[in-house]
């Protein structure tokens, strides 16, 4: 936790949401020049990284501190796999990947990290949010995380029966439509999490003033008022 | 009296209806749904992994090729001796990450020194004579294709027909289908050391040379539809027409065998016109199998209809439709593929 987190805990979470927001983004977008990715998933991974680092510096939840490792693991596994397909671009000889085995578990691991590591962020968030009294903000963020789940098990689900049933478009259409509005929701999650946290109250100089909140109200006659920061 | 949290060391559960409990209740549902989720995906992957580790070949399935063969070309060595060059194609499936390649074919039935048999990865310089895409991906297989080249050699005298002009050359094809040499096994070495023998269905390299009152027809020989049947069918009644002796030759479904096609004129079976006044046919070919089910759909056809004519002079000459049923297979589906691999094993077993 920094000083300035302290000082201006809204401006470091929304900070860190808007990263989250851009890293998601980038993760959408499978732009390629020939064979190789412009952006290839570790870029958008390494981008939410840094906005979860920036989350962590306001609030030390130990749910954002696993989402962070398990960004990181995905970071490693995405940047392994971009080294191996310029390898065999290169030509060096490197087994094919294609439909096998391993490729099907890997898939199935990196799709497990990444729901598992997205839903620690939000349900972290909610967390934060709860305790910042943002009840609604809360509730949004974890229906919108159930949302997120459902359509990325479709996705997955879609995306396996395109692989075996190839002659029937529908299956791949619908792996698509789910995955893509899975990502949106998200996208949707993280931008009404900045914007909650845009208008939150900061202790920063040139701030706007520190409403009262109710509990702050209900104790006037004495009581500390308690900095939501603090308690976490 | 009641109980101190601080001194039991575990926290009171908060009480039903609070903002806590709510809020409790909310995480309990989002921690489910990720369970689920999990399950899901983790099932999905481990069960297909699970089903890739079952599907796969235990070594590259060659495709069934019933192919008649005629040389593409003939090279005359000045020795006395003749080569006939066959091209044939032999597609097989493999797993998608096999990385070995073919690296020789040999044909057990042909073992002599009148065959010499090369083979290549990629189509050879004879291009057109050879069918099929070097590689296609099916799903957790890989639909590859070997182009073999096969070199018999034969006698200057036998190739050019004899000192008959052609008689005794046209009576060996007559009823050359028996006395062709034909191949039913090859023998493949991969570059990962591997040697395999594969059933490959039955291959016929038919006689070449003597075109001398000889027609060619070459028919379509490419494959426009799923199953190569429609157009091929379409092909042959237009090849059987431009000879002017077959108007109105239909090709429909032998009966009662219905995996046969039958090819008729007006009405009359091909066969049964030898003897008509005008044109005496000698012998036709004019059943071969119909690309109906995946077995089939997947199988090579090359074959031809050789129709040996006697015209009123008492002259004989062939219409030799060329390349009537040339069906490639096409590149299956990732189920069709299995399904094929399966009826393979049934009938194998």
């Amino acid at each position: 936790m920094t000083l300035a987190s302290i000082q201006d805990p809204g401006g470091t979470m929304a900070r860190g949401y808007r990263r989250c927001f851009w890293g998601t983004f980038l993760l959408l977008f499978h732009v390629n020049i020939g064979p190789v990715p412009i952006f290839p998933d570790f870029v958008g991974l390494l981008v939410l990284l840094s906005g979860l680092n920036q989350l962590r510096m306001r609030a030390g939840s130990p749910g954002l501190w696993r989402a962070a490792v398990m960004m990181r693991i995905l970071c490693g596994l995405s940047a392994a796999e971009f080294l191996l397909l310029l390898i065999e671009r290169n030509g060096l000889p490197l087994p094919a990947s294609g439909l096998v085995p391993l490729s099907a578990l890997y898939h199935g691991l990196y799709a497990c990290l990444y729901l598992a590591a997205v839903y620690e962020i939000l349900n972290a968030s909610c967390e934060i949010l709860a305790i910042d009294r943002l009840d609604a903000t809360a509730a949004g963020t974890g229906r919108r995380l159930r949302i997120f789940l459902v359509l990325s098990s479709l996705a997955e689900a879609g995306l396996w029966a395109a692989v075996l049933f190839t002659q029937v478009q529908a299956p791949l259409y619908a792996a698509l439509a789910s995955g893509l509005a899975a990502r949106v929701v998200l996208l949707a999650c993280f931008a009404h999490l900045r914007r909650a946290y845009l208008d939150f109250p900061s202790l920063a100089p040139n701030a706007p003033p520190f409403p009262p909140g109710p509990e702050e109200e209900a104790g006037a006659a004495g009581e500390v008022p308690s900095f939501p920061a603090q308690e976490l | 009296m009641s109980k101190d949290p601080n001194k039991s060391g575990t926290p009171e559960p908060p009480a039903s209806g609070s903002r806590e409990a709510v809020l409790q209740r909310k995480r309990r549902v989002n921690r489910i749904w990720l369970i689920v989720s999990l399950c899901v995906t983790a099932g999905l992957a481990v069960g297909m992994a699970a089903f890739l580790l079952a599907i796969r070949l235990p070594e590259p399935l060659f495709l069934e090729v019933y192919a008649d063969l005629r040389p593409a070309r003939s090279q005359d060595y000045g020795s006395g001796v003749v080569a006939w060059e066959y091209a044939l194609t032999l597609p097989y499936l493999t797993n998608a990450n096999d990385s070995s390649q073919v690296t020789s074919v040999t044909f057990p039935e042909l073992e002599g020194d009148d065959y010499r048999v090369y083979c290549s990865t990629t189509p050879p310089a004879m291009y057109s004579l050879f069918s099929g895409a070097a590689s296609q991906e099916v799903g957790a297989y890989s639909l590859r294709s070997v182009y073999v080249t096969i070199l018999r050699h034969v006698p200057a005298a036998e190739a050019e027909g004899g000192d008959d002009g052609g008689a005794a050359a046209s009576e060996a094809r007559t009823d050359g289908a028996d006395t062709d040499p034909a191949f039913q096994r090859a023998r493949i070495a991969f570059s990962d050391g591997r040697e395999m023998e594969a059933a490959l269905g039955d291959v016929r390299l038919g006689p070449g040379g003597d075109d001398a009152g000889r027609t060619v027809m070459y028919s379509y020989s490419g494959t426009t539809s799923n199953d190569g049947t429609t157009s091929n069918l379409y092909a042959l009644e237009y090849a059987l027409a431009q000879t002017g002796v077959f108007t109105g030759a239909s090709v429909t479904p032998a009966v009662p065998d219905p995996s046969l096609f039958t090819v008729t004129v007006n009405g009359t079976p091909l066969e049964a016109l030898a003897g008509d006044s005008c044109s005496r046919i000698l012998s036709a070919h004019a059943e071969f199998p119909s690309p109906g089910g995946i077995r089939e759909r997947l199988t090579q056809y090359a074959l031809s209809v050789d129709c040996w004519i006697q015209d009123e002079s008492g002259g004989q000459s062939c219409v030799c439709l060329v390349g009537l049923l040339n069906h490639t297979p096409q590149t299956p589906s990732f189920m069709e593929a299995l399904a094929y691999i399966r009826e393979r094993r049934e009938g194998a077993a």
